[in-house]
């Protein structure tokens, strides 16, 4: 499998500020790679540096195998969708569409035709003549994604694509967006602070915080055995219990992550616990408790009878739910 | 509780509230009010005068007694066209012309410097340094443009420093541009024209400039665009409408200036001073009327030409 | 509208050429002064020892009347007709090209003479001269008279000053073996086509000039074509006395017609600067304190025009202006720095040698018709614009 994008100890500083700090990454070719994170944390810095719009202050990035040091954006193999999607407001949708084709020197007849297939692709036909200051937010997305793809890259980059959408829509480009990212088989990386939507997508998820990558692989293991409780906590908001709590629970020293749906309420065994308050969230209801000090959260199923706050109950958890973070945190 | 929701909200006392009431139930009115100043201003004082000086244009000078006949004729705006008017215009429409294009080149990497690096302290000095030349009086402007420029002037001077006057020698042998020193040429008179009006330029292009996201730009060269093409094709289209703003400024300035020609130059007129002699000197008003209408009009076609070439797509 | 138009247009400029006295109330007594005035003049016209310490003539009146004097200078006689038609002010120093211009457009009032005690003491020749006297009424008192001299470099022409117009007219090498092209200048306003003319009158007597303020067609195209050929040698023409003084100074100019003033602030700052009256004779400016139509303040008007001719006035402006007195005896009394000698430097003696400005007119005395000066205007663009 060849290498699409690596990161090699790569650094952006900006005074005392590091944004990005000594990231080794590698992105495989055909991937829907994430980088996932708060603001803030890196995440839309490493894609500004594939595209070539920052450079790194050390380190080196290759792609496909060559460094980019020298290359400068208009001549790398990558395209991007932006977060403000930055169409150009004097060109109708078509000539968007096929500002690249136009830029690569291809005929008008020609990247016409082009630009009309691809927003074919992205359902937007019949709005080839318009200015994107008529069009929705979620028709300017799916204009932006047109006129990156036009151009056959290698690797599409793309910043918070679905941030400005509502969550109908974003749903639906989520999918949308997977099925596209299988059907022309591009290298994908699509930075998003939505943990969801990294999850629900990409294959591999890279998980940032303070410029530093927290841990890399696919969703399943970044969900069931995240491995700093940073990541523990900011995917899928899992309950980071303290050291001196596992200490007790299990005799080893480390912090460990805990499911909110793995944790259940039983009648007796267990650990005591008190009711903090509940949260009313649809199919579950979240219940906080509090577990010796320690706040806790749990999951109730629609159906199950909900204890109301101040109430002692008793929890309880399967054996492997609690997953042990040995390389504590950063 | 539910009382004093349902009393609705007191009246205002006073005549302040009662009037704060009554327009924010009638937004209109406000706008009227507003508008309305300002309209009576433009439309009275200043359409109407404009008016006056134009009718006066369909006047006629009476060519024995040098009276003004007061009969309604197109024979003053035949006058415009003899020779030596026709000359003071193209002279004018030209000069007009260059200072905007070279205004333009050269204030564009400065507004764009301004506004694309431009920072916090560097920021407040661009506008200091932009703004300063405002402030001095124009014509003290002038008249030091004059010293610069003379003979035996500071530019002179530095030439000569140079070793170069070879070259400045040169370049005033040149027909139509050159003479017998720079403060007697055109090119004098170029010079103070771009100086005294740049100002006007850049400020609107920057404004500009600053209105296109940086994102923007690196789609373009994430599209593949060198940076010579993303200027071409969307900077530069982006940052038309303050460069057609600016040029508006340097455009009619220029075509409307009397001082700086009469100072630096060959003496040769432009309208601006055709304007002033003919209705102050020869009392030819109909004449300086028609001179009057002719910037009006080269302003009309300029904007009318802007507009179809797409100056305010990006509006 | 049309009479709206017309009042306005007679508001803002001298109506025609047409010579009709007005008849206006003129003031049969002096009241108490009103405390300011209002004074359209030349540069260097009206100094209250602010340019040079020792040449002040407005103090005093000031102190004695209590009339506080307030001056806006105009550049060239157009500027002042202009001024003087947006009112405001109370008096003029016109020259004879702006006085009867001002007079048929009925923005000056005449003066009653029997006010002002020295009148007797006017140069004869000034008295009733055709500039501000019209039917009978005096539009004015004789202020300072003086020629366009011909001010040259003297390091340029050494030994040998110029004697003829021609070095401002004709192409030549100039005495330091350059040519005179770029290095004359010549005066930026329509009038100095009777510099043409005058030149003509020796030069082409064919033409039979008789007045350089009154030309024919063929004589006025005649004056055109040597200012055509003028035009070709002069790289700027002069318009503010100052600028031209700065010309002299820094753009390495030779000769041109000027006024003794500039002269005069040349030589002061010790520029290799002299004057002469070539032997075609020079044209010149005879000027007359006119008195606004609407003068808002007459009685400090008259007391004004009083001074003139009794203080120190006259001779120290004689001295200053490089000018003459219209009152021959401040050349000679010791009121001021002037004397006899400085006098006839001006060109006191040379008074017959002059043209006076005047407004060329189309009903001219010399001959039938004659080209009016709104011609002389746009023609003059025309030649500067080189055409």
């Amino acid at each position: 499998m060849t290498t699409a994008v690596a990161f090699r100890k790569v650094s952006r500083h900006y005074g005392p500020v590091r944004a990005v700090d000594a990231v080794n990454l590698e992105v495989a070719e055909g991937e829907f790679f994430a980088m996932l994170g708060p603001s803030g944390s890196g995440k839309t810095t490493c894609l500004r540096l594939i595209a070539g719009f920052e450079k790194p202050t050390a380190g080196e990035i290759e792609i496909f195998g060559k460094p980019s040091a020298t290359v400068p954006p208009y001549r790398r193999p990558v395209n991007t969708v932006f977060q403000d999607y930055a169409l150009f407001p004097h060109l109708n949708v078509r000539d968007n569409v096929a500002y690249g084709l136009m830029i690569a020197g291809m005929g008008k007849a020609e990247r016409h035709a082009a630009a009309d297939a691809a927003l074919e692709m992205v359902a937007m036909p019949g709005y080839a003549e318009r200015k994107p200051s008529a069009l929705s937010g979620g028709q300017r997305q799916r204009v932006a994604l047109a006129r990156a793809l036009v151009n056959k890259p290698k690797v599409l980059l793309l910043d918070e694509p679905l941030g400005a959408l509502d969550l109908k829509l974003r749903e639906q480009m989520q999918v949308e967006l997977k099925g596209l990212q299988r059907q022309l088989g591009i290298t994908f990386v699509f930075v998003t602070h939505d943990q969801g939507e990294a999850l629900s997508m990409a294959d591999r998820v890279a998980v940032f915080s303070e410029g530093r990558i927290q841990q890399v692989g696919r969703p399943e293991d970044i969900y069931d055995r995240p491995e700093t409780p940073f990541v523990a906590d900011f995917v899928g908001s899992s309950n980071v219990l303290p050291p001196e709590m596992v200490a007790r629970l299990t005799g080893r020293k480390a912090h460990a992550s805990l499911r909110p749906e793995a944790v259940h309420l039983q009648s007796e065994g267990g650990l005591e616990a008190r009711v903090t308050g509940q949260a009313f969230l649809g199919a579950v209801t979240r219940l906080t408790l509090d577990v010796a000090g320690t706040p806790l959260s749990a999951l109730l199923q629609k159906g199950q009878p909900v204890p109301a706050t101040g109430d002692s109950v008793r929890i309880g958890w399967d054996e492997d739910a609690l997953h042990l973070m040995e390389r504590g945190n950063g | 509780m539910a009382d004093t929701a349902h009393s609705g909200t007191p009246a205002r006392p006073g005549p302040m509230g009662r009037m704060s009431d009554l327009l924010w139930r009638r937004p209109g009115l406000l706008i009227l009010l507003l508008i309305l100043p300002p309209a009576l201003w433009l439309g009275v004082i200043y359409l109407g005068a404009l008016f006056a000086l134009l009718a006066q244009s369909f006047f006629s000078i009476d060519p024995f007694s040098g009276l003004i006949s007061y009969e309604l004729t197109l024979s003053t705006y035949g006058e415009l066209f003899r020779a030596s008017n026709m000359d003071i215009i193209l002279r004018t429409v030209a000069m007009a012309a260059s200072v905007t294009a070279a205004a333009a080149i050269i204030g564009f990497p400065v507004a764009y410097y301004a506004a694309r690096y431009a920072r916090g302290r560097w920021k407040a000095l661009f506008y200091l340094g932009v703004m300063l030349p405002l402030w001095s009086s124009y014509l003290v402007k002038v008249y030091s443009w004059k010293l610069i420029l003379a003979k035996e002037g500071i530019l002179s001077w530095l030439f000569e420093t140079l070793h170069l006057t070879w070259l400045l020698e040169a370049y005033l042998s040149l027909p139509v541009v050159g003479g017998n020193s720079l403060s007697v040429s055109w090119t004098g008179t170029f010079l103070v024209f771009l100086y005294v009006w740049l100002p006007f330029m850049i400020l609107p292009i920057q404004a500009a400039l600053e209105r296109v996201p940086r994102s923007m730009l690196e789609a373009s060269g994430d599209l593949g665009a060198r940076p010579a093409q993303t200027f071409r094709h969307v900077l530069l289209p982006l940052a038309l409408p303050g460069v057609v703003a600016g040029s508006i400024f340097t455009f009619s300035l220029t075509l409307g200036d009397y001082i700086i020609p009469q100072i630096v130059g060959t003496s040769a007129r432009m309208i601006g001073q055709a304007v002033y002699q003919f209705q102050g000197t020869a009392g030819n008003i109909p004449l300086a009327a028609a001179f009057a209408v002719v910037p009006i009009l080269i302003m009309g076609v300029y904007l009318y030409v802007a507009r179809r070439m797409g100056a305010f797509d990006a509006l | 509208m049309k009479s709206v138009l017309k009042s306005c247009t007679a508001l803002t400029l001298a109506v025609g050429m047409a010579v009709t006295p007005a008849m206006a109330q003129m003031m049969t007594e002096i009241g108490e002064g009103e405390g300011a005035l209002n004074i359209v003049a030349w540069p260097g016209y009206i100094e209250r020892g602010e340019t040079m310490a020792e040449f002040d003539w407005v103090t005093g009146f000031e102190e004695a009347t209590g009339c506080m004097v307030n001056v806006k200078t105009a550049n060239t006689s157009d500027e002042m007709v202009a001024l003087m038609n947006e009112g405001g002010f109370d008096l003029v120093t016109a020259s004879g090209d702006a006085s009867l211009r001002m007079i048929a457009g009925k923005r000056v009032q005449p003066v009653n003479i029997s006010l002002i005690p020295s009148w007797d003491t006017i140069d004869d020749r000034l008295k009733e001269a055709p500039w501000y006297y019209v039917d009978g009424q005096h539009y004015g008192v004789p202020y300072m008279w003086g020629p366009n001299v011909l001010m040259y470099n003297t390091e340029v022409f050494g030994d040998s000053p110029p004697t003829s117009w021609n070095v401002v007219f004709e192409p030549m090498n100039l005495p330091d073996g350059q040519p005179n092209e770029g290095r004359v200048q010549a005066y930026d306003g329509p009038i100095h086509i009777a510099d043409a003319a005058l030149y003509l009158m020796t030069h082409q007597p064919e033409l039979g000039i008789e007045s350089p303020y009154e030309l024919n067609q063929d004589q006025y195209d005649a004056a055109l074509n040597l200012l055509r050929t003028q035009r070709t040698l002069v790289s700027r023409y002069w318009h503010d006395a100052f600028i031209q003084i700065d010309d002299f100074k820094n753009e390495g100019m030779a000769a041109s017609g000027s006024w003794p003033f500039q002269v005069n602030l040349l030589k002061g700052d010790g520029a290799p600067i002299a004057s002469v009256i070539p032997e075609e004779g020079a044209t010149g400016w005879a000027d007359t304190t006119m008195m606004h139509v609407d003068a808002e303040n007459p009685n400090c008007s008259y007391m004004w025009m009083e001074h003139t001719l009794t203080s120190n006035l006259m001779s120290d402006l004689s001295v200053w202006f490089g000018a003459n007195p219209a009152v021959p005896a401040a050349c000679t009394d010791g009121r001021g720095m002037q004397t006899a000698e400085g006098c006839t430097t001006n060109g006191f003696d040379d008074f017959e040698r002059i043209s006076f400005w005047q407004t060329p007119v189309s009903s001219c005395e010399s001959q039938g018709e004659c080209v009016p000066y709104y011609r002389w205007v746009s023609d003059y663009i025309g030649v500067i614009g080189g055409r």
